[in-house]
């Protein structure tokens, strides 16, 4: 076989940032620092080695309580919800080998939410413990809507699964209004619930989420290899013998559970599930071993600087965490717009 | 013979292609489909690699029809290089080719001597052995279809079955690329499939032509015999002399021109 | 439809049937648009008959009635006919340039950096809401299109279609997450606030319009000194300009048009939004591409659905009247649901 004039040339290797894997166990490793670090930022300043120490019980019971009973779930959650999202934007993400593909754009995040604020502001005396529920049929209502309609000829293709998306969210959001309004006297407290904040969480909240966080997870890890396959194109990796729709039909439920299930505790962040892969994708590269816990990793950290921030920054005034992490995440997103398209 | 279609009704998007079109692949030969845009070509090929499920008739493989077998089956016994290709961002060549053993490997595990082994001789047939850690963006356009093509041996099925392999590449990647098949044909015995655009790369490369026009075989068979005038004529609605070409004796076609014909009727008056 | 004229007596005919079709479609939609203003005006708490509602709008009576109309209801259907009206116009300019059928001003950002300052200036600094509301969309709306035409303009590869409708579409996401947050953080009148998000006249006042309108005037006008340009743009970056045209200043004015329009008409209704998508896609049912006829019939079959919208609105809900937005928005969203689902739709 000849030689080309571009093989005779210094070949640059494809740039990788040094052991993929140690970067993903670093990340973890920041998230636990930013967990403990933010501690004692909040309403109530607990200064720095009192709040560790509070954790464990010794301390005034204020700090104490403070600590274990208010802020500790919150980091919990931060932690949990970011993972989720994280992760399941990233599925998507692959799957529609989009890069402004997320559980927001293809209707979960919305349909989750309208889910949960039917409940709450229709049927207000309703138990809060059915919130989550309500939230889980909204999101996979939504979903299924997304993918009957983008479904064509036995298949989809990655932008109509976007668009179509985009256009369902659109839709929940134009009901929601609707309920909002019917039910004038609720909107201050659904719109809270509505931007992201973590401010009335509980453990209770964290009990309900870690078994679907802790489920669901590890069950992406068999499809990753199905999932890197797929990267290389429908055709070729029906060619392969990767069962392509089925594949897809899978890991999207997997990936809505996940989202829906943050949405239920955590109301709809925006903007998290949209990044963290995006910078994921750059640190580890396209390998979904890698990227997936990469991009979990990198939501928890956004989420648990947000929720600091919007925790301490402006004391007593409770910034949502949804609205830092936003406000965060827009810069790089701009950055990406600018680079990738 | 491994692989043929029979009675085939085959739809795309609505749009009805072919209606009872039926072919057979002979082993151990390289055959090209050719044919206008619309003619059903790609599609038929698609049916033949099952990524297309006909309406009606049946693709037969290995003996049986070929939905009996799973995707993964299938892919152990016949492979497909499709015309859209995404390679993922900044991936070697190696770690392309790796690809290909993916219907041989279990999910769960790493890569045996045997894969190894596979992508070694893939690489090392198609010439990018040195070129196994430059990332795939990087290379030229008949690198580039070498290395999907590698990732194509590396399945290690003897049946390989191509879509139009050479559109986009430049007339020197398209020999490159076509004369790598021709080799894999001849010293591999690998059965190759191939559409075509391009009428006289399709009569130098092939042992068997098939001539395709709005889905039905017009003809097939050894081009020398099978390309004629009255053929072009029927299928691509060109006058056209046929030649030998000076070195192969393979047929060649070269187009007789039209005079563009000046409509002489009055030019109305504008509304 | 092109501007080339065929050859042949079939052409000819066609072109007819064209403008008749053109012709009836502006006459029905003319139509809609009146009886829809004099239906808005009569209907309410208080049902006022016809002859009343002429009398108080060209003569300033003093019956309950004429003044209800003159006061209540006459700048209420006013500011219906010119914010639809300016919605559309900047939807259809916007799916103009960006040869994107799911192009509306809410893409562009225009919309919500238009909200953002609102919702800043009537939550945190009270004083400036009501009239200077609008100078104060402009300036959102107009840094927010800045924003989203800069990082199209200057991302690597230059300015595309996608590319506009995607920088805008991040924008808005970030300027939505802002209004919420800010709702929340700042403000014990959320309701309140929420009502003018969802986008509606009904609190509209005479000020409202005297504000508004000079700018959508202005806007309108723009929009139609651009109907050639756009034309000739809708055949492609390269046909274009060897045609001699100068895209980029097109471009640049069409967004101003743009900003124009969806500033000032938010100033003073709200984000009403889907108009801006709904109304080009039926106006080209109608007439085709071609902007000369499509603009100005955007401008009145926009007016209609915004005055029918509001209509429905009054009545959809037993104990609350809900502003149009809330009816727009449904619809406008069905339809983007069902553009999506086409194949033509990629940008």
């Amino acid at each position: 076989m000849s030689a080309t004039p571009v093989a005779a040339a210094a070949a640059p290797a494809v740039p990788r940032l040094g052991r993929p894997g140690l970067v993903v166990i670093g990340l973890f490793t920041l998230c636990l620092l930013a967990a403990f670090g933010t501690m004692g930022l909040g309403a109530v300043r607990v200064p720095q080695p009192h709040a560790i120490e509070a954790l464990f019980g010794h301390g005034t019971p204020d700090q104490v309580r403070t600590i274990r009973d208010y802020e500790l779930p919150r980091i919990l959650i931060a932690f949990l919800v970011g993972i989720g999202l994280g992760v399941s934007g990233g599925v998507i993400q692959g799957l529609t080998r989009n890069a402004l593909a997320a559980p927001d754009t293809i209707g979960v995040v919305k349909g989750a939410a309208l889910g949960a604020v039917i409940l709450l502001l229709a049927y207000p005396r309703a138990a809060l413990s059915y919130l989550p529920l309500a939230a889980f049929v909204g999101g996979i209502a939504a979903m299924a809507v997304v993918y009957l309609v983008a479904f064509r000829h036995g298949g989809t293709t990655p932008v109509r699964l976007v668009l179509v998306g985009v256009a369902v969210s659109a839709f929940c959001e134009s009901v929601i209004r609707y309920v909002m309004l019917h039910e004038a006297k609720g909107i201050g407290q659904a719109l809270v619930w509505l931007s992201g904040s973590l401010a009335s969480i509980d453990m209770q909240s964290v009990y309900q989420i870690l078994p679907w966080i802790g489920v669901l997870t590890p069950l992406l890890a068999l499809f990753v290899y199905k999932l890197d396959v797929m990267g290389l194109g429908d055709d070729m990796a029906a060619g392969l013998g990767v069962p392509v729709e089925w594949t897809r039909r899978i890991t999207l439920v997997i990936a809505v559970l996940l989202a829906s299930a943050c949405v239920s505790v955590a109301g709809s962040i925006i903007f998290v599930s949209l990044i963290s892969p995006q910078i994921a994708r750059r640190l580890v590269g396209s390998r979904h071993g890698l990227l997936l816990p990469a991009a979990g990793a990198i939501g928890s950290l956004i989420l648990l600087v947000s929720d600091a921030i919007g925790r301490g920054a402006d004391a007593p005034i409770e910034l949502p965490a949804g609205m830092v992490a936003a406000i965060i995440g827009a810069p790089y997103f701009v950055y990406l717009l600018m680079r990738k398209l | 013979m491994r692989l043929s279609g029979s009675n085939l009704a085959l739809h795309y998007e609505d749009v009805v292609v072919a209606r009872d079109l039926s072919i057979e692949i002979p082993d151990g030969q390289v055959s090209v489909l050719i044919g206008p845009n619309g003619s059903g070509k790609s599609t038929l090929l698609r049916a033949l690699s099952r990524l297309l499920k006909p309406k009606e008739g049946a693709v037969v493989l290995d003996g049986k029809a070929i939905e009996q077998y799973s995707t993964k089956e299938v892919a152990r016994r016949l492979a497909i290089l499709p015309q859209v290709l995404v390679a993922p961002e900044s991936i070697t060549v190696a770690e392309l080719v790796a690809y290909g053993r993916f219907p041989q490997r279990r999910s769960i595990g790493g890569m045996t001597d045997e894969d190894r082994a596979a992508i070694e001789w893939a690489m090392r047939v198609t010439g990018m052995l040195d070129l196994r850690d430059r990332g795939v963006d990087h290379l030229s356009g008949g690198q580039r279809q070498r290395a999907w093509i590698a990732l194509v041996l590396a399945q290690g099925t003897d049946l390989i079955l191509l879509d139009e392999p050479t559109t986009f590449l430049d007339i020197a990647y398209q020999l490159e690329v076509l004369e790598l098949l021709r080799h894999l044909n001849e010293a591999e015995g690998k059965t190759i499939v191939m559409v075509l655009h391009d009428i006289n790369m399709a009569c130098e490369y092939s042992h068997r032509l098939f001539a395709l026009r709005d889905g039905k075989l017009i003809a097939q068979g050894d081009p020398r015999v099978v390309l004629t005038s009255t053929l072009i004529r029927e299928v691509f609605g060109i006058d056209a002399h046929i030649l030998e070409h000076p070195t192969s004796h393979a047929p060649m076609c070269v187009p007789i021109a039209v005079p563009h014909a000046v409509d002489h009727s009055p030019v109305p008056a504008p509304a | 439809m092109s501007a080339v004229p065929a050859a042949g007596a079939g052409a000819a005919s066609a072109a007819l049937a064209r403008r008749i079709r053109a012709a009836a479609a502006f006459a029905a939609f003319t139509a809609l648009a009146l009886g829809g203003f004099v239906w808005s005006v009569s209907i309410g708490p208080e049902h006022i008959g016809f002859w009343t509602i002429v009398q108080g709008t060209f003569v300033q009576g003093h019956s309950t009635g004429q003044l209800i109309v003159h006061i209540i209801r006459l700048p209420r259907a006013l500011l219906a006919v010119l914010c639809g009206g300016a919605f559309a116009v900047a939807g259809a300019v916007m799916q103009s340039v960006t040869r994107n059928p799911l192009g509306a001003p809410e893409i562009l950002g225009v919309t919500w950096g238009a909200a953002v300052v609102a919702a800043i200036a009537t939550t945190i600094v009270p004083s400036l809401a009501g009239v200077n509301a609008v100078w104060l969309s402009f300036a959102g709306g107009g840094a927010a299109a800045l924003l989203v035409y800069g990082i199209a303009r200057y991302g690597r590869g230059g300015m595309s279609p996608a590319r506009l409708a995607l920088a805008g579409y991040t924008i808005t996401l970030v300027l939505w997450g802002l209004v919420q947050g800010i709702l929340i953080a700042f403000t014990q009148d959320s309701d309140k606030f929420f009502f003018w998000l969802v986008g509606g006249v009904t609190t509209a006042e005479w000020r409202q319009v005297h504000a508004a309108y000079p700018w959508l005037v202005g806007g309108f006008l723009l929009a139609l000194l651009l109907a050639r340009p756009l034309n000739v743009l809708a055949l492609g970056d390269d046909v274009a300009r060897g045609l001699g045209q100068n895209i980029g200043r097109t471009r640049f004015l069409a967004l101003v048009c743009v900003v124009l329009l969806t500033g000032a008409a938010v100033g003073v209704a709200g984000p009403i939004a889907f108009v801006g998508l709904i109304v080009p896609h039926i106006v080209r049912k109608f007439v085709g591409n071609n902007h000369l006829v499509a603009l100005p019939l955007s401008m009145i079959v926009g007016a209609a659905l915004v005055l029918y919208a509001d209509i429905v609105a009054r009545h959809l809900d037993s104990h609350v009247e809900m502003p149009c937005g809330v009816v727009v928005a449904p619809i406008g969203s069905a339809l983007f649901i069902y553009l999506a689902r086409r194949e033509k739709v990629v940008a």
